[in-house]
Formats: C-alpha cells, sequence, structure tokens
C-alpha cells in the first residue's frame, strides 16, 4: 500500500555528473489566458476556464463540460497559410514555441544545428484524423486534404515547430498519454546533459476535443457528469464530492538550455531542472497499481538527482486530476514521500483551473510552477469546498498564497500506469 | 461568382499558398518558375479554392497547372459541370 516504507525500490535510473539545464523562455495557449503574464495573472485571481462544451454537440454525453481556448487565433502567431492549413494542436503547439523562444531571447548567437525540439502530445492531430477519415469515407481519397501524410501524424507537432522556428538539431514527439509533456521536458533536459544539443523546445500540446475521443471517456464515465449546471465547479481536485475530470485543450513550451550558455549571455533564468524520474507500474491502462510503488519511485529520483531531501520542497503542483481515483492515490504517494514534511508543504492542482489537458497537462502546470516561482505565489486549488477524508494535505484551497518558492515539485501519472516527475529549482 | 470574382479568389488563394504578395501571383508569367508553386501547392491551392466555392475540382489536373488563368480554367469547368 502506499505509505509503506518497507518497498524496495532498486537502484537509482540515472547516475553521473550532470550538466546544468536552465529554463530561459516560456509561452503558452490555455483556458485561463493566452501568453504567460495572462495566464499567471488568472491563476492568481483563481480564474475558472472550465464552461459548457461547445466545441460540437453536447447532448448525446453525460458529462457537458470543458475547458475550451475560445480566443485562439493561430494568424496572430503564424503565416495565413499555415493558420488555413495547420491541425489545431500543431498550430497551439507552434504558438506556444514562438512566444517561448521569443521570451528566451532566442537570436542569432544560437547555432540552428544545436537546437532542438522534443514535443509532447498524447493524441497530436487526432480531431484531423477523425475529419480526414470522414472526408475519406464518405466522399473519396480525392476529397482529402492534400498535406494529410504530413500533418496526420503525432511528428507533426514538433516537426512543424522546428520548421517554423529554424530548429535543426533533434526534433521529435513524446507520446505517453497524460505524461507526455513531463516526459518530454525530461527527455529535453537529459538530450542537453548528454551534449546531444544546446537548446531544445520543449513541452506540450494536446487538443482532445473531438467527438469521439470525448465520447469515449464519457463512457469510461470518468469525466465530471454532475455538475453541468455549474460548469466553472466541474474540476474539483481533492473534493469528497469529486466525480471526475473535465477535457481541456491547451499547449505549453519552454526554452531549455546549458545553464553555463544561458549564463554567459546574460539570459534570464526562470529555474533549472534540477530533477526528473518516469517509471511504469506495468500493471494495467487505466489506473496506477495500488501500492504506489513505481510513483513513489518516479517521485524520489526526481528529488534525487535534484540532490535535495522531500523536506527541502516548498511547493507540490500535483497531478490532481479530479478523478475518485487519483487523487486520493496521489495524495498518499507524496505523503510517503514527504514523509514527516507533508503537512508543512503546499499542495495545488492546476486542473481545478484549466482542466485536464491530456498530453500538455505537465507542461502547464510547470508554467504555473514557474509563474509562482517568478512571482512569488502558490498556484490555489479552486472548488476545494469539502475534503475527501483521504485527502489531507495543505492544498491551497483559499485562493492564491502569497510565498516564495526556491524547490518544486511537479507530479503526473497517465493511462498505461505511468509516472513522471520533475523537480525545479528557483535561479536567481 | 463572377469571372473577375474567381479570378481575383483565385489570385487570393495562391499569394496565401506561395506566403507572397497578391501583385506578384498576377504579374508572374509562370508560377512554377517564378514563384516556386510545386505540385503540393498546387494541390493546396485547389483545396482552398473548394473549400472556399463549394465546388469539386479535377485534382488529376495538378501536375499541368501553371497560371492563374490555367486554375481560373478547371473552375469554369467545375461550375460548368456542376451548372
Amino acid at each position: 500500500m502506499v505509505g509503506d516504507k518497507s518497498v524496495v525500490f532498486g537502484r537509482p535510473l540515472c547516475d553521473g555528473p550532470r550538466m546544468a539545464v536552465a529554463i530561459t523562455g516560456m509561452g503558452c495557449v490555455t483556458p485561463i489566458g493566452i501568453g504567460v503574464p495572462a495566464f499567471a495573472q488568472s491563476l492568481k485571481d483563481g480564474v475558472s476556464g472550465t464552461g459548457p462544451l461547445t466545441r460540437f454537440d453536447a447532448e448525446p454525453y453525460e458529462c457537458r463540460v470543458a475547458a475550451q481556448v475560445d480566443d485562439f487565433q493561430a494568424v496572430d502567431f503564424m503565416s495565413l497559410r499555415q493558420a488555413r492549413a495547420l491541425p489545431r494542436v500543431v498550430q497551439m503547439g507552434v504558438a506556444a514555441a514562438r512566444m517561448a523562444m521569443e521570451d528566451a531571447g532566442i537570436g542569432a548567437w544560437a547555432d540552428p544545428n544545436r537546437v532542438g525540439v522534443v514535443a509532447g502530445s498524447t493524441g497530436g492531430p487526432g480531431s484531423y484524423h477523425f475529419e480526414q477519415g470522414l472526408i475519406f469515407v464518405e466522399r473519396g481519397l480525392r476529397r482529402m486534404h492534400p498535406m494529410f501524410p504530413a500533418y496526420g501524424h503525432l511528428g507533426s507537432v514538433a516537426s512543424e515547430c522546428a520548421i517554423q522556428l529554424d530548429a535543426h538539431g533533434p526534433v521529435f514527439t513524446v507520446s505517453s498519454a497524460c505524461t507526455s509533456s513531463t516526459d518530454a521536458i525530461g527527455m529535453a533536459r537529459a538530450m542537453i546533459e548528454g551534449g546531444l544539443a544546446d537548446v531544445i523546445v520543449t513541452g506540450g500540446t494536446d487538443c482532445p476535443l473531438w467527438p469521439m475521443l470525448f465520447g469515449s471517456f464519457d463512457r469510461l464515465k470518468v469525466m465530471a457528469r454532475e455538475f453541468n449546471d455549474r460548469p466553472e465547479a466541474a474540476s474539483r481536485p481533492f473534493s469528497k464530492d469529486r466525480d471526475g475530470f473535465v477535457m481541456g485543450e491547451a499547449a505549453a513550451m519552454f526554452v531549455l538550455e546549458r545553464s553555463d550558455l544561458a549564463a554567459k549571455r546574460g539570459a534570464r533564468v526562470y529555474a533549472e531542472v534540477s530533477g526528473y524520474g518516469a517509471t511504469c507500474d506495468a500493471d494495467n491502462h487505466f489506473s496506477q497499481e495500488e501500492s504506489g510503488r513505481d510513483a513513489i519511485r518516479a517521485v524520489e529520483e526526481a528529488l534525487r538527482q535534484a540532490g535535495i531531501e522531500a523536506s527541502e520542497l516548498d511547493y507540490v503542483n500535483a497531478h490532481g486530476s479530479s478523478t475518485p481515483a487519483n487523487d486520493s492515490f496521489e495524495t498518499g504517494v507524496l505523503k510517503h514521500v514527504l514523509g514527516e514534511s507533508a503537512s508543512n508543504v503546499p499542495v495545488s492542482a492546476t486542473k481545478s483551473l484549466v482542466g485536464h489537458t491530456f498530453g500538455a497537462c505537465g507542461a502547464v502546470e510547470i508554467a504555473a510552477t514557474l509563474a509562482g516561482m517568478r512571482e512569488g505565489f502558490v498556484p490555489p486549488t479552486v472548488n476545494l469546498e469539502e475534503r475527501d477524508p483521504e485527502c489531507d494535505l495543505d492544498y491551497v484551497s483559499e485562493g492564491c498564497r502569497t510565498q516564495r518558492i526556491d524547490m518544486a515539485l511537479s507530479t503526473n501519472f497517465g493511462f498505461g500506469s505511468r509516472n513522471a516527475a520533475l523537480v525545479l529549482r528557483r535561479c536567481e | 461568382m463572377t469571372q473577375q470574382g474567381a479570378t481575383d479568389l483565385i489570385v487570393r488563394m495562391i499569394a496565401i499558398e506561395l506566403e507572397t504578395t497578391e501583385d506578384q501571383v498576377r504579374t508572374a508569367g509562370s508560377l512554377r518558375n517564378d514563384l516556386g508553386m510545386d505540385s503540393i501547392a498546387a494541390a493546396n491551392v485547389l483545396f482552398s479554392l473548394e473549400q472556399e466555392l463549394g465546388v469539386e475540382l479535377d485534382l488529376d489536373e495538378v501536375e499541368g497547372l501553371d497560371s492563374v488563368v490555367d486554375i481560373a480554367g478547371l473552375v469554369v469547368h467545375s461550375q460548368v459541370l456542376e451548372a
């Protein structure tokens, strides 16, 4: 069971000297703001991004709530040709990546051959597949979009970013369900550490709001169903009456670069990516293995790489999906890892505000953590009116809390019983 | 849609696809040689025109398209057929 200290975790996942990796730029497209300043302000204000599902006909579904990005205009970030042709998930990823590059001030000094892209996405252009599949069946091959072979695969998320950012280094998409962007950031860090690139644009993008996928999750009864008349209250992590997640769409991208090079050019550094742990329960497709053994191992590995004790953490941004299964499980994992300091470390769930954005969620949560780290606040968990007795940590339910954050942990868990954790260290 | 209206739309769609100006499209002798339009770009232009006009164009002709007039001919042909 979670909390059993007798579990044997085996040897560490990664040893050896490490090259520090800095985050020097970030950009995001979220249901509560496009661009980090707007996103950060909404976090502080506790603005909910969940509302009625209007992207398509919601009537057939038990859940009629979603976290949509309704004010995104692709043409604000790319040419009209690209805005007309690219799948939405790629557009949002490119937009976030462009914002991150601009924020980082990546310019002519960077050798394009040493700049890569590692994007995370669960489904990538899944809705594009759906639409083009319908055209194929109903109207034939000739009526399909000519660029389907180029845009219709998961790799297009990263390759389009590379094309638009002139990144000639390693470029690929990581797809590992809800840990996709956490893993992408972890992989990007490892690649810089390993000398494969000096700069990597990384993070995640996902747009799961399309009927077939939404309906499939609705059938599984893992999405919120009891709050259709109060959609802003539907995502309620750690609450006694939580009844599922709220599906959302988002993108968040970052510029990671070698710390020494960032220092040399005088770049502003948001934080250092100090640790990354990734494990799999190898147990089942839908939920984590009950003992939490591998989830704990992922968090402990991230802490070990960062060279800190759990008691040194100032903040945990939890996966906090608002499903009955996840939140109590995750609480158990965190209590095990944090030990005696469990009651002293604030833990909050950004999904209470932006819903569950699938493969983008880890990146969005890193953006929230970095915003808090930079501006001195802990993002809140909203809608937590009566907590689940099994969820007994400090969830920052009273609203945004003023507090300095020097060390932060972000956790994500995903289908396929995947677990991932990142540790961020504030840099002055 | 008038013939002039169709031509203007074609010019606009080519300019968007090739990321150039409408003036350059209008003055280009050869879309391939002067503006670098390849078969994929031509297919994208036809696809955009199908979306805008609600017609179905003969995509088999994509290899032979090299001017606004060529594409206008396809559009006129399809509209005649649909009428």
